[in-house]
């Protein structure tokens, strides 16, 4: 079964969507960064059959995040102190770096 | 010189609290005298209560990856089966569970899953490889040799064997933290038994070189084991290319769980040991007990991550470690980075900020969580071992800080704490009289303290 582009691109915006719903600052900027650098890794891949394996574990690691997601919502309640900081924590909410 | 001033400020803050304790009712009183002795690494200002400082001291721990926890959570809500039930499925799905994280732990390593034990962490890994090794074999050979960094547990279970009449070895280091070779092989006795050496310090981060050191003991047909605790996962190892014939591996130190740990033990040849513990003769008899299957899971999953992950998580800690290196250099002046640079493990930094005390400065960097030195002995103020080990002198000893960076650090973050080591050293420094008078040019090893 081949992959599509579209299909790719949407895995793609839900990976990077589950990391966001961390609320720990560390988890949510890690799962962004390797979510963005996995799929950059990924993008020049040519045979269908690694493509195919790429997206299985990208589909993997999307259910893994959203369950952990909720998890790490439902016990984390502390903030790390640069979040308060203006001068480091832009967008530190927001899917910018 | 600050040590000194905390030293004496602590006893007269307990007695005047005592002298106006007196005056109150009896209750009060009870309450005074049972108030704890100070902490002295406790911020003097608290963060607000939701407000956690930056998490800089991966050697102490790192936080569970949520990936890990994932794995785990079946273990602990449905698949509750003793791993060692033979007589039906809640046994063999937990046993099943087992053996897998066990595979990737093995993988992890280059060993056999046959050749991995769990044990509780990497120091029950250590005592039972240490003495299970030195006492089997006492008959014969009664020789141990380790060196003088090593972490605590592997110290301490040295000097238990050497009460039961075992002679150990400390090998010295150099100033780059780093065993001599030579001196290896003319320690080496026909009755040298086990050679233990660590392969990642715990304090600097030096990486010794275990592949050397593990064919000489090959040679000489003497047992080698090392303390892998701060390497698995993080710098690669293979117990096969490298000789290695005992192993100790941390949970914890690699994302995984807390409580859990394990042990490589070679089959062939075969390495044979007195177990400390004894019971059920689950883990080969070498570890008896029942194996605890959502940590043992977890040590796999995390096992199995760091593997994958093994060359995306050094890249990135690479590139942290130059930019809170260089960052920190280029902004404060007279920062030495402990050990050999040639072999770090760039996870580990380990600086002496000269004429600052590294106590002081942790205290002042209360947004950053970090240590002097090892968690074990982060209550006292004495400077470590290993910087002495290595040969520093007492006031670069005491002023060290050690950084650890670990998969889940930012660059924001590292940004942070650059700028903040920097503000601090410089008004610690302003404030020091060792700095004043190194400015004016004083030597400081000339002067001769007065003793008090």
């Amino acid at each position: 079964m081949t992959v599509t582009r579209s299909q790719v691109l949407k895995l793609y915006r839900s990976s990077l969507q589950a990391a966001q719903q961390f609320e720990t600052y560390n988890f949510r900027k890690y799962f962004y960064r390797r979510t963005r650098d996995r799929f950059r890794a990924s993008s020049t891949l040519t045979e269908e059959p690694a493509i195919a394996q790429a997206v299985a574990e990208a589909r993997q690691e999307l259910t893994v995040m959203q369950r952990q997601g909720l998890v790490n919502k439902m016990f984390s309640h502390n903030r790390v102190v640069i979040e308060s900081d203006p001068k480091y924590a832009s967008g530190t909410r927001r899917f910018a770096d | 010189m600050l040590t000194n001033a905390l030293r004496t400020l602590a006893p007269r803050v307990r007695t005047a609290g005592l002298r106006t304790s007196r005056l109150l009712s009896t209750t009060t009183r009870t309450r005074y005298a049972a108030e704890p002795v100070a902490n002295h690494n406790k911020p003097t200002e608290a963060l607000d209560s939701n407000t956690m400082p930056i998490y800089l001291d991966a050697q102490a721990t790192t936080p569970l990856d949520p990936r890990v926890l994932d794995a785990m959570m079946p273990y602990m809500t449905e698949e509750y089966g003793n791993p060692h039930s033979r007589t039906h499925k809640y046994g063999w799905e937990t046993e099943h569970a087992v053996d897998t994280a066990r595979e990737q732990v093995a993988n992890l390593i280059g060993a056999h899953p046959k050749e991995i034990i769990f044990t509780s962490g990497a120091t029950e890994a250590n005592n039972t490889a240490i003495k299970g090794v030195a006492r089997f074999y006492k008959g014969k050979k009664n020789h141990v040799i380790t060196s003088q960094t090593e972490h605590k547990c592997v110290l301490d279970s040295c000097r238990v064997l050497q009460e039961e009449g075992i002679e150990v070895t400390y090998l010295p280091v150099d100033k780059g933290g780093r065993i001599d070779l030579d001196q290896l092989k003319r320690e080496i006795r026909p009755t040298t038994s086990l050679v233990s050496i660590m392969a990642v310090n715990n304090e600097i981060g030096v990486v010794q070189d275990i592949k050397e050191i593990g064919r000489l003991c090959r040679e000489r047909r003497v047992f080698f084991h090392t303390d892998a605790a701060q390497a698995a996962g993080k710098i690669p190892l293979d117990v096969n290319e490298m000789n290695i014939d005992l192993m100790s591996i941390s949970g914890h130190k690699l994302y995984g769980p807390k409580g859990v740990g394990a042990m490589f033990v070679r089959r062939r040849p075969r390495v044979r040991l007195e177990p400390i513990m004894t019971g059920g003769g689950q883990e080969r008899g070498l570890r008896s007990g029942t194996v605890p299957s959502p940590l043992v899971v977890g040590m796999g999953a995390a096992a199995a991550l760091a593997q994958r992950e093994a060359a995306y998580d050094y890249a990135h800690i690479s590139s942290l470690a130059c930019r809170l290196i260089d960052g920190i250099q280029s902004r404060v002046s007279h920062v030495v980075r402990n050990g050999n640079p040639n072999h770090m493990y760039p996870g580990c930094v380990n600086l002496s900020f000269s004429f600052v005390e590294g106590e002081s400065l942790l205290m002042a960097l209360k947004n950053v969580a970090l240590s002097s030195g090892s968690a074990c002995t982060s209550a006292s103020l004495e400077p470590s071992y290993v910087l002495r080990a290595l040969g520093a002198e007492d006031d670069m000893a005491h002023s060290s800080i050690r950084f650890g960076l670990g998969r889940f650090t930012t660059e924001s973050e590292v940004d942070y704490v650059v700028q903040n080591v920097a503000a601090h050293v410089e008004r610690l420094r302003e404030m020091s009289p060792l700095w004043e008078m190194f400015q004016e040019g004083i030597d400081l090893k000339s002067i001769e303290w007065s003793q008090h």
